[in-house]
């Protein structure tokens, strides 16, 4: 797929399965990955899954294309612990992104709606999946 | 003496045709349903239960109109010809009054509290009113041009004016707050509508009220186009029409306020004019 | 702008789910609407990572009453592919019946409290007493009614016997004349009508757009479904239709939801008649390795979508859920600005919410666990 060719440019494929293909691109080029993915015509994004291995949060998104699932990782630093918003291109990602930012404390830089959602206005302990 | 009897009867015979609209409609349901007494032992254990203070509302003065609602119905029961101890030539009239008085009392209960529910309850049943009401006082002042009097009305006025009577029927849905026409007690929409914030003593008043509403228009719809000779006639008759407003209310799902409003309007008045123009031609 | 806030929830007599909607009207008609979840918090997520893969099947079983076998089917799923284990031809039968069974239920009760936000109590009544039949060949089945806890690493738990499935393909033959009689007072009372049609409109773009699923999105003209897009289970040897309407309003999604019990049926009977003696569960192939593996099924209410992670033990690293009415909480603002506050419930029944599949996330803090209480999700307004 012309997608999956574009995509081999900017990070590199870990992991390739039946009708899936697993990437993994620098934590700078995301926002390049993410708009090559909208301009090659998907526009179903399924879920954000966000974990926290000690070092960094990976944080991969899942785009669907039909049967095939599009999937690309980034590594967050959890110093800066902050991404960009994807809800520009992707605006079935408004409440994925918010739930990354509360269960994990990604900050999403540009979300329409910041703010919290499911944990109470004024939690101000360790985001809850944190290790 | 006959006014404590008239009291304690027609309000023991307001929460059995309670019991038996619950029941019917259980058993059309495929469901088993409550004893047909259940609304007595309702309204029992309603009186014994603690009345909650609301902020912003005067709790004298719902009380005082939850007895008014009772009192205007119990009032209209005394009209009846086999009770017969009102026999004023212009008891249409007087039955007009109550009838409205004892609707303005639910929409003042709904509009006395600053809680949102009650207040959407109330503007719904003050715009449902407007469609229902005047074809139902149309009704009554023309019975009270020809006949003066209930004692005074030939029976099976049925077979003259017909139309008349599925609009009377129509009435009785939208005024006892049935299907279709239970918007202002939508409790998907607004808990309770106008009586979301009635507990304990008022709302036992309330729920009486609403009994007494249904026996009234049936008794009334039985006596206007009937007007059976005896009790057991009298009784035949109203638990015809009853079953009639129950498989109604059960076949049926409810309108909304707009749809509703102008369902009542388009349907009612010209199925009245209709009949009276025809009576005046023969 | 607005005269008047109206709060519905998240206890509230119109919602079968706990949501917090702020509806702004201004006379009958809604300006705006926000919304909040999360009054349902059960913690899944992180206990998830505590429990062994075998144990954490029963407790995503219990994540939602009503789409229960979708979890653990969609959970179990997860773990084979980490595994790259393959279940026998009969397990995957088996699953797809159960999965064809809950459906059934779900989507009656769905037009069911459809009709009780209308106000067609006669309607809802009817919806259960149908349920009834569903629920018997479930328990025939299953040996429970609600939570069918049927599926374990590499199969099922129970198997078939000839007598269960003459009894279920009676059932079924029962309820298909009772879900024909749905389908045409549906389609013929005028009230219902009334009440559903041209309320809550989501066209084609805006499904694409917010990335809607289940009935919702092929209630617009969407065929997505993923029986038909990634042929798990059973559902490569099977036929059966993906049903769509192209209207996209609250009576769309109802009808839709009622066509597809007809497929539901056809399915199921269609999986009976391939039941063959066989065995029903392969034995796993320990230890797990450090993998990553995404599942997808088709519940009752859409895409439900799975992120598993192992590591070398058998606890699962990391498990993500999303289910699909959080998927489609996005809509909410579409389907109800305009319209009047009556249509709100018959606009979120045609949603078919199961917030209790929504709200999964945890607060544990230090080990310890924090009760959020109501006054303090409402935060400050």
């Amino acid at each position: 797929m012309k997608l999956i060719e574009e995509l081999k440019k900017i990070g590199k494929v870990y992991k390739e399965g039946k009708n899936e293909v697993w990437f993994i691109v620098p934590y700078k080029k995301i926002k390049d990955a993410v708009k090559d993915v909208s301009n090659s015509g998907i526009n179903r994004i399924s879920l954000i899954s966000g974990y926290d291995n000690g070092k960094e949060i990976e944080v991969i998104y899942h785009f669907v294309k039909e049967n095939f699932l599009i999937n690309i990782k980034v590594l967050v630093p959890k110093e800066s612990s902050e991404i960009q918003t994807i809800t520009d291109m992707f605006p079935g990602a408004f409440l994925l992104e918010k739930e990354l930012s509360e269960m994990l404390g990604v900050k999403i830089i540009g979300h329409p709606k910041p703010g919290k959602l499911f944990l109470p206005e004024d939690y101000r302990e360790k985001p809850p999946l944190r290790k | 003496m006959v006014i404590i009897e008239t009291v304690f009867i027609s309000t023991f015979l307001s929460f059995i045709y309670e019991g038996i609209v619950r029941k019917v409609t259980a058993r059309m349901q495929n469901r088993i349903g409550p004893p047909i007494w259940q609304p007595i032992l309702d309204f029992i254990k309603l009186l014994s239960k603690e009345r909650f203070e609301v902020e912003g509302s005067h709790h004298t003065f719902i009380t005082f109109v939850s007895i008014m609602s009772v009192a205007s119905l119990i009032s209209t029961v005394f009209m009846f010809p086999l009770v017969g101890i009102l026999n004023f030539n212009w008891n249409f009239i007087l039955l007009i009054y109550l009838l409205v008085f004892s609707t303005a009392c639910f929409i003042i209960v709904g509009l006395s509290s600053p809680s949102p529910f009650p207040i959407v309850g109330s503007t719904r049943e003050a715009i449902l009113f407007l469609a229902y009401d005047l074809p139902l006082i149309i009704i009554l002042l023309y019975f009270a041009m020809n006949y003066k009097s209930l004692q005074l009305i030939p029976s099976n006025l049925i077979l003259l004016f017909p139309l008349m009577f599925i609009s009377f029927i129509v009435i009785t849905q939208a005024k006892s707050g049935y299907q279709p026409f239970n918007i202002s007690e939508a409790d998907q929409e607004i808990t309770a509508g106008y009586l979301t914030e009635c507990s304990g003593f008022e709302l036992a008043m309330f729920n009486l009220a609403k009994s007494l509403r249904v026996f009234v228009m049936v008794s009334l719809a039985t006596i206007l186009f009937f007007n059976p000779s005896s009790i057991l006639m009298f009784f035949v008759i109203s638990l015809i029409i009853l079953f009639i407003v129950i498989s109604l209310r059960v076949a049926l799902a409810r309108f909304r306020i707009d749809q509703g409003f102008k369902f009542l309007w388009v349907l009612l008045l010209p199925l009245i004019v209709i009949d009276i123009i025809k009576v005046m031609l023969i | 702008m607005h005269d008047m806030m109206i709060p519905f929830g998240p206890a509230h007599p119109a919602l079968p789910e706990p949501v917090y909607l702020k509806i702004f009207l201004e006379g009958e008609e809604i300006q705006d609407v926000d919304f909040a979840v999360g009054y349902n918090h059960k913690g899944i997520e992180k206990a998830l990572q505590d429990l062994d893969f075998s144990k954490s099947i029963f407790m995503t079983g219990r994540i939602c009453g009503i789409c229960s076998s979708a979890h653990s089917t969609c959970f179990t799923q997860g773990i084979e592919k980490l595994l790259d284990l393959e279940i026998p031809y009969k397990a995957k039968l088996i699953r797809t019946i159960v999965f064809e069974l809950e459906r059934l239920t779900s989507h009656l009760l769905c037009v069911g409290m459809l009709g009780h936000e209308i106000g067609f109590d006669t309607l809802f009544m009817l919806c259960f007493r149908e349920r009834e039949y569903v629920l018997n060949c479930l328990e025939l089945i299953t040996g429970k009614r609600v939570v069918h806890d049927i599926n374990t690493i590499g199969g099922v738990r129970r198997d078939l016997s000839p007598e269960i499935i003459k009894q279920v393909n009676k059932n079924l033959g029962i309820l298909k004349e009772k879900v024909e009689y749905l389908r045409t007072l549906i389609t013929k009372d005028l009230l219902i009508k009334k009440r559903t049609v041209g309320i809550g409109k989501l066209d084609k773009n805006d499904v694409e757009k917010l990335c809607l699923v289940g009935p919702v999105a092929r209630a617009s003209g969407v065929p997505y479904d993923i029986r038909k897009i990634d042929k798990y289970l059973a559902y490569d040897d099977l036929d059966f239709k993906v049903i769509t309407h192209k209207d996209g309003d609250s009576f769309a999604r109802a009808f839709v939801r009622v066509q597809e019990m007809f497929e539901c049926i056809r399915l199921s009977k269609q999986a009976l008649s391939m039941i063959k003696p066989g065995p029903i569960r392969n034995k796993p192939t320990l230890p797990f390795t450090e993998k990553e593996a995404i599942s997808r099924v088709e519940a009752p209410r859409g895409e439900l979508i799975y992120y598993l992670r192992s590591n070398t033990t058998n606890k699962p690293e990391r498990v993500k859920i999303r289910t699909p009415t959080y998927a489609n909480l996005l809509c909410l603002g579409k389907i109800l600005v305009g319209h009047k506050l009556a249509d709100v419930p018959v606009s979120l029944a045609s949603l078919d919410p199961c917030l209790c599949c929504t709200d999964r996330v945890t607060v544990v803090k230090d080990g310890k666990e924090q009760i959020i209480k109501m006054e303090d999700l409402h935060g400050h307004h």
